[in-house]
């Protein structure tokens, strides 16, 4: 039973930093961003916000993760879920610089951004340290 | 009644021995600014720095390097090694370097039990002229950091190597900054 027990930690520690998937951040620019036409630009930031938009819920995973390191500490196996790489947070900041950057640059083309919120987003940590969102409210860019 | 009271001292012991061996202090950004740089053209222009990838550091768990703390370095070692004049946090910038940090080890073992170990850090950067939405240039820069047997103890010696992998990759990444023509 002990020699179970032993065997169950030494794997625990040896799978911890198994949790998660690995982050998959889009760069800032891609290639004839430049020529893009207004339409193209209008479609692109409506495509990145909805984008972010479905990631928004999956980037704050400090809950979950202190439930399981609070676990971890009694039974060790808790700690196999803690996700540590973030990958939702880093994709959507990633989604978030790129979104900005076609925002400024449909701006200086004098673009008609109608349909779509025409502001840029700030990051994460800045939206934490303005408030953040209360529970029960849908979550918004 | 003695031998009861001696387990449950002994499963505290194990609880604080578990935190303690997961437990990590965040890097520090005046840790992660080189000390040399290898320049061959100094830019005369001001950039803007933004950085993602990076994550911060739970109470309960291993050391991790933030955005802000690689931005904070990041800027610092700009500035001191002069390869661009000034670093700005507005859009007037002439330039705008994006950084991404794309990977980096976190290793658990050999942190702990006190043997050498390698830190890896892949970072993509990017460099684009303001005003112009244009990437002037872009790299893959990847480094390594190996830590030195007995350099810091348990939870230290993560953080030491995270700072140290920042270190070496920001020294690589303004060398080659420095190389190309703007």
């Amino acid at each position: 039973m002990r020699a179970w027990g032993i065997l169950l930690i030494i794997i625990s520690v040896f799978l911890a930093g198994c949790a998660g998937r690995e982050p998959n951040p889009v760069s800032c620019y891609a290639p004839g961003d430049e020529k893009l036409s207004c339409e193209s630009l209008k479609q692109q930031i409506g495509q990145l916000q909805s984008d972010m938009l479905a990631l928004l819920p999956k980037t704050d995973k400090s809950f979950t993760n202190t439930l399981w390191a609070v676990g971890g500490v009694v039974a060790t196996v808790p700690y196999l879920f803690i996700d540590m790489k973030d990958a939702e947070r880093i994709e959507y900041e990633a989604f978030r610089r790129r979104h900005n950057r076609l925002l400024l640059m449909a701006g200086e083309k004098g673009c008609c951004l109608e349909g779509i919120k025409a502001e840029p987003i700030p990051a994460l940590w800045q939206k934490k340290s303005e408030g953040g969102r209360s529970n029960g409210e849908t979550p918004k860019l | 009644m003695k031998s009861r009271r001696f387990q449950h001292f002994l499963w505290g012991l194990f609880v604080l021995l578990v935190c303690m061996f997961f437990a990590g202090c965040a890097a520090r950004a005046n840790r992660m600014i080189p000390s040399s740089y290898d320049l061959k053209n100094k830019h005369p222009c001001t950039v803007k720095v933004e950085v993602v990838g990076g994550r911060e550091t739970h109470p309960l768990w291993t050391s991790q390097i933030s955005d802000s703390a690689f931005t904070e370095a990041l800027s610092s070692a700009i500035v001191q090694s002069g390869v661009f004049v000034a670093v700005v946090n507005d859009e007037k910038a002439d330039y705008l370097l994006d950084v991404t940090i794309l990977h980096y080890d976190q290793p658990v073992i050999g942190p702990k039990i006190g043997m050498g170990f390698d830190v890896n850090m892949v970072t993509r950067w990017e460099l684009s002229k303001a005003g112009e939405y244009k990437r002037v240039w872009m790299d893959t820069v990847s480094t390594t950091y190996k830590t030195k047997l007995g350099e810091a103890i348990l939870t230290e010696r993560l953080q030491k190597a995270n700072e140290g992998v920042v270190r070496t990759n920001i020294q690589e990444a303004i060398r080659r900054l420095s190389q190309i023509q703007l």
